[in-house]
């Protein structure tokens, strides 16, 4: 298996966050919170980790 | 987006494959492209990820019992173009053993932490001494032993990820390929390498120390004035 490299779309990552939240029917500031809190579900948590990832991105 | 610096992302990728593929075992019946090391560039910054291209998300890595799922390993890592923009850096990464998806193990790295040692380990267990310890002395801390940062080393000791792995096929007994020792150590000896560079770069004044006084090398200062020490660097945790 190789590794692959591909370019960030912008319209993609924003896709992937909204992929993200609506999976756990949360918005970004009730993720945070929620992480912020320790009171997150693993999934919650997996979500979080795409949000951020995505703001990573779309930053850069 | 500079071509060298998206080039050495590819790399840096392409190594990570190669070790994952090197050492743990795909998981039958399971498409392999969820296997897959993903550099997704954007700009000067570069997510590394499993999996990605396919799923559209990240994704973490089987571990196996005798053919049988029996954990998961999740890998992320974050690169930034270093301060000339020629190579890219990790600026943060997470490795997390999981069990359907619940944390265990992780090990973090943020160059930029400074509240909490720049790596560190996470036990997600609990021991009620630790936690009794934590809370009677600490008020601001909530005693969870999953919430204590067990420095390693700052950025340039830390663990690398062959550590990880070793401790993943030899305390765990997770299956392994049967070239997984030798692909650990090699791989050990690339990260230790590069991080020994790196402590140079930050101390070379310790180095030329260690070569001339020590070792009996001659050495010249270059004639733009020899670098002076980066404390800032040696005094993180």
């Amino acid at each position: 298996m190789d590794a692959i490299v591909i370019k960030a779309d912008p319209a993609e990552l924003r896709a992937r966050r909204e992929r993200a939240l609506s999976s756990v029917r949360l918005t970004e500031e009730q993720l945070r919170a929620r992480i912020e809190a320790g009171t997150a579900t693993p999934e919650e948590r997996d979500a979080w980790q795409e949000v951020d990832t995505v703001a990573f991105l779309l930053g850069a | 987006m500079t071509f060298d610096l998206a080039a050495a992302a590819g790399e840096f990728g392409e190594e990570l494959q190669q070790l994952l593929d090197a050492v743990l075992p795909y998981e039958e019946g399971v498409d392999p492209e969820l296997r897959q090391v993903t550099v997704t560039a954007s700009g000067l910054a570069f997510a590394v990820e499993i999996g990605t291209a396919k799923a559209k998300e990240a994704k973490a890595i089987s571990l196996l019992h005798k053919g049988n799922k029996v954990a998961e390993l999740f890998i992320q890592i974050r690169l930034v173009a270093d301060s000339v923009d020629r190579y890219p850096a990790v600026a943060k990464s997470k490795f997390e053993l999981r069990v359907n998806r619940h944390p265990l193990l992780r090990l973090d790295f943020d160059r930029s932490m400074h509240s909490a040692p720049g790596c560190h380990w996470n036990i997600h267990a609990e021991r009620g001494a630790i936690t009794n310890l934590l809370v009677r002395h600490n008020p601001d801390h909530s005693g969870e032993l999953s919430k204590l940062h067990l420095p390693v080393g700052g950025a340039r000791m830390r663990p690398c990820i062959e550590d990880l792995l070793q401790l993943l096929v030899e305390e765990f007994r997770f299956d392994a390929m049967s070239g997984a020792r030798q692909a650990i150590e090699d791989g050990r000896i690339k990260w230790r390498r590069r991080q020994l560079a790196s402590m140079v770069r930050d101390d070379p004044e310790e180095a030329v120390r260690v070569l001339r006084d020590e070792l009996g090398y001659e050495i010249m200062s270059p004639a733009s004035g020899a670098p002076g020490v980066r404390f800032d660097r040696l005094r993180r945790w």
